[in-house]
């Protein structure tokens, strides 16, 4: 073990067998996220922390804290953390992205991660992983909750039946995992290959030697090769065999399925005695009144009611109210005035000041709001409830041509567009993720609640509640009509398959709750850092800048004055063709909020309160519900479209949707002015 | 033999047959959706649709219309 080598551990397991939690404790949450090639699932790999030690006996159960420090390293060892899978059919694109990396990357070790309380399900899974052909160590976790419920799991009789090397851990506690690196290093050194055979009927067997005989492939392989599935292109010889063989056998994929369980569970019968096979109290108990007929809906509504109160409410919005304290008020007065020291032009100043911790800061103020929205959401999804209402909800879903899995992505479009989208990555399949984040924006996102605010109270002081519900009313029809005709024309298809797993109930620990919010939250604190940024000084370069690149005495003068002279002519049909709409609402696309403080510079209003009264006279009541429509529907800000952009990972569907957006939102708002004219 | 959606709430049965197809009987045959597996079912949604299932010691959640495709037997002999 002196020789510096670094190895390659795969981690390899079913979903919800603790697969991030054993991750995070093996690299201590130190790890690089990207994605895998040509696909938008997440790729995560880290250096793992612990280390093999020539005095750590193999027996000693003793935990080392060994913590990676750089120059005393022996052996660096890269954790890849691969998609959660059930099989190695590839049956969603991260499923294939496992199959494809063990086959062409051929890791060092594939670490299998298996929950003991679920013994015959994920070692299906592990007889297909130990016929890869690469050396194999399995982590047993959730002993303690086997034993808990009075189980005993013969050990030695599992590895030798299995074939593989068994470690029993627990993940979520961090014991037994000094063990099972050390373990595994010697398992991944000596490139020990698993015994693991799930013995077939004899046509079949001998089918499979030949295969592998002539094509020179793994058992796994041959064997995928017969259930037809084309892991690798056959040679003709083996084609015209598999040809027979899938003639000559009645439903091929049954029987070999039968025979993998029966296999498992003759393991399982032999190794494991004293467990109540009997479904867990605790999840028994939630589940009689999270999943019951009549209460689960209103428990549902009631969680969701306090997540947003606690969100948006008091709670929320008195952290964003400190933000926007520290960052739009002190910090920003600091730099102007570090920057009239430092003898900056009144340029230069504006453009830090009123343009990037303006424009940045105006979305930095919302972060308080997100990370609590995220980490309530992180909470339901690691406890297990989030499951169960995609359950509650698939049968409204399916009538516009998604699965009850799409509903919390887009109940979180309410709250922000952006993480709405980026949560669509959960979904299974491609079509399903895409039409989810096609309809996002039409969930009014928060962003555009100070622009409701404001024009209600300017033309609808008395009414101002229900002409907001009807807003949000009509996000959510559009979505529902949009959805229809998305799913019937450009992404057509049956409704997404629903064959979901529920997860025991688990109390989610503060530390991985935390890393899963932050998992989530970071990139937009990236995004704020780069598009938002870029943004913000754009915007604030085209309104202070002539087209002749010489500062505008006058904001008519600047690029986007004529800019906006130019395109509101395109609003004069729907009742707001003014220079100042126009404007604002371009500087919307970076972000919602500014449509009003854009008006607010555009009017020259002091504070809200005089922004009311100037708007209370240019708007009448058709044409502020017709630019109220407009800005309920028009193409979502620019973080939003670049979440998009990468989620949809289509050119041609991103400049769609965009398109689409701003065709609905004007033919809207121009029969909204026209049909309110007639009455009002 | 009847259909798996067709079973009663906590009635267990056997499953004999998996009429599906594509993409659906493979993960239907990894999840352990085989001949001669016991399953149950747990209960029926608010909304009638989908079903959730007790099987190999975990829950399931299908769609009737999925379930429909899986032929099982009332009594399990094992």
């Amino acid at each position: 073990m002196n020789e510096k080598k670094e190895f390659v551990f795969a981690l390899a397991g079913n979903p919800n067998s603790g697969k991030t939690t054993l991750f995070n404790e093996l690299t201590g949450s130190h790890y690089e996220v990207g994605n895998w090639a040509g696909v938008t699932v997440e790729r995560k790999e880290g250096i793992c922390k612990y280390v093999y030690h020539e005095h750590a006996s193999r027996l000693d159960t003793h935990e080392h804290s060994s913590v990676h420090k750089h120059g005393e390293l022996h052996n660096h060892i890269r954790i890849i953390d691969l998609p959660g899978i059930y099989s190695l059919s590839p049956y969603s694109a991260e499923e294939l992205i496992t199959r494809e990396y063990l086959m062409n990357e051929k890791p060092d070790l594939i670490l299998n991660i298996v929950d003991a309380t679920n013994l015959e399900r994920n070692l299906y899974l592990t007889t297909q992983l130990a016929q890869m052909g690469i050396p194999m160590i399995v982590a047993l976790n959730m002993m303690d909750a086997v034993e808990k419920s009075g189980g005993h799991l013969d050990r030695e009789k599992l590895e030798k039946m299995l074939g593989v090397k068994v470690v029993p851990i627990s993940a979520s506690k961090g014991t037994g995992i000094q063990d099972l690196v050390t373990e595994a290093l010697t398992i991944a050194s000596l490139k020990e290959i698993c015994k693991t055979y799930v013995p077939f009927p004899n046509e079949i067997e001998e089918a499979i030697e030949q295969i592998k005989k002539t094509d020179g492939v793994s058992r796994m392989c041959a064997v995928k090769l017969l259930e037809g599935e084309n892991w690798v292109q056959p040679s003709v010889q083996t084609e015209n065999l598999i040809c027979r063989i899938r003639e000559n056998t009645k439903d091929i994929e049954t029987l070999l399925a039968s025979r993998r369980f029966s296999f498992v569970r003759k393991i399982v019968d032999a190794s494991l005695t004293g467990m109540d096979r009997h479904l867990d109290e605790l999840t028994e108990k939630i589940d009689n009144v999270a999943v019951h007929k009549f209460w689960s809906i209103p428990l549902f509504i009631l969680i969701m009611f306090v997540v947003f109160q606690i969100t948006f409410g008091k709670l929320g919005s008195s952290l964003s109210d400190f933000m926007d304290m520290l960052i739009n008020v002190k910090f920003s007065a600091a730099a102007s005035q570090l920057l009239e020291l430092a003898g900056a032009s009144d340029f230069a100043k504006g453009l830090v000041v009123d343009g990037i911790i303006a424009g940045v800061g105006a979305v930095v103020t919302f972060f308080p709001q997100i990370m609590l929205l995220f980490l309530f959401l992180s909470f339901l999804e690691d406890s297990g409830y989030m499951a169960r209402t995609a359950f509650i909800m698939d049968k409204l879903f399916v009538k516009i041509g998604l699965s009850g899995k799409s509903f919390v992505p887009l109940l979180m479009g309410f709250g922000c567009t952006v993480p709405a989208v980026m949560s669509a990555r959960t979904l299974d399949n491609e079509k399903d993720r895409r039409l989810t984040v096609l309809l996002a924006p039409f969930m009014s996102c928060g962003a555009k609640m100070p622009v409701y605010a404001t024009i209600t109270a300017a033309i609808f002081p008395e009414n101002a509640g229900v002409v907001i519900f009807c807003l949000y009313f009509l996000g959510i029809i559009l979505a529902v009509i949009s959805g229809n005709i998305f799913s019937k024309t450009i992404l057509k298809g049956a409704a997404p398959p629903f064959i979901l797993e529920f997860p025991q109930y688990r109390m989610p620990t503060f530390k991985s709750t935390f890393h899963h919010m932050w998992d989530k939250a970071k990139d937009f604190v990236v995004r704020a850092g780069t598009v938002l940024l870029a943004a913000s000084i754009i915007i604030y370069f085209m309104q202070n800048l002539t087209f002749t690149f010489s500062i505008a005495s006058d904001s008519s003068e600047s690029m986007i004055g004529i800019i906006g002279k130019l395109i509101s002519p395109v609003f004069a049909p729907c009742g707001f063709g003014t220079t100042e709409a126009a404007v604002s609402l371009l500087s919307g696309f970076a972000a919602k909020e500014a449509v009003i403080s854009t008006m607010s510079i555009l009017y020259g209003a002091a504070d809200s309160a005089g922004l009311v009264s100037v708007l209370s006279t240019v708007l009448n009541p058709a044409s502020a519900c017709a630019f109220l429509v407009f800005v309920l529907l028009y193409v979502p800000c620019i973080a939003a479209v670049s979440a998009m952009r990468s989620e949809l990972n289509s050119r041609k569907l991103l400049l769609f949707s965009v398109a689409y957006q701003i065709a609905s939102a004007w033919i809207m708002a121009f029969i909204v002015y026209h049909v309110l004219s007639l009455f009002i | 033999m009847i259909s798996l959606d067709e079973l009663a709430e906590n009635e267990t049965a056997c499953i004999i047959e998996i009429n599906s197809e594509g993409k659906m009987k493979r993960r239907l045959l990894d999840m352990g959706i085989v001949p001669g597996t016991e399953i149950s079912l747990k209960r029926r949604a608010p909304l009638g649709d989908p079903l959730e299932f007790y099987v190999l010691g975990y829950r399931l959640s299908l769609r009737r219309s999925d379930a429909a495709d899986i032929i099982c037997e009332r009594r399990c002999v094992q």
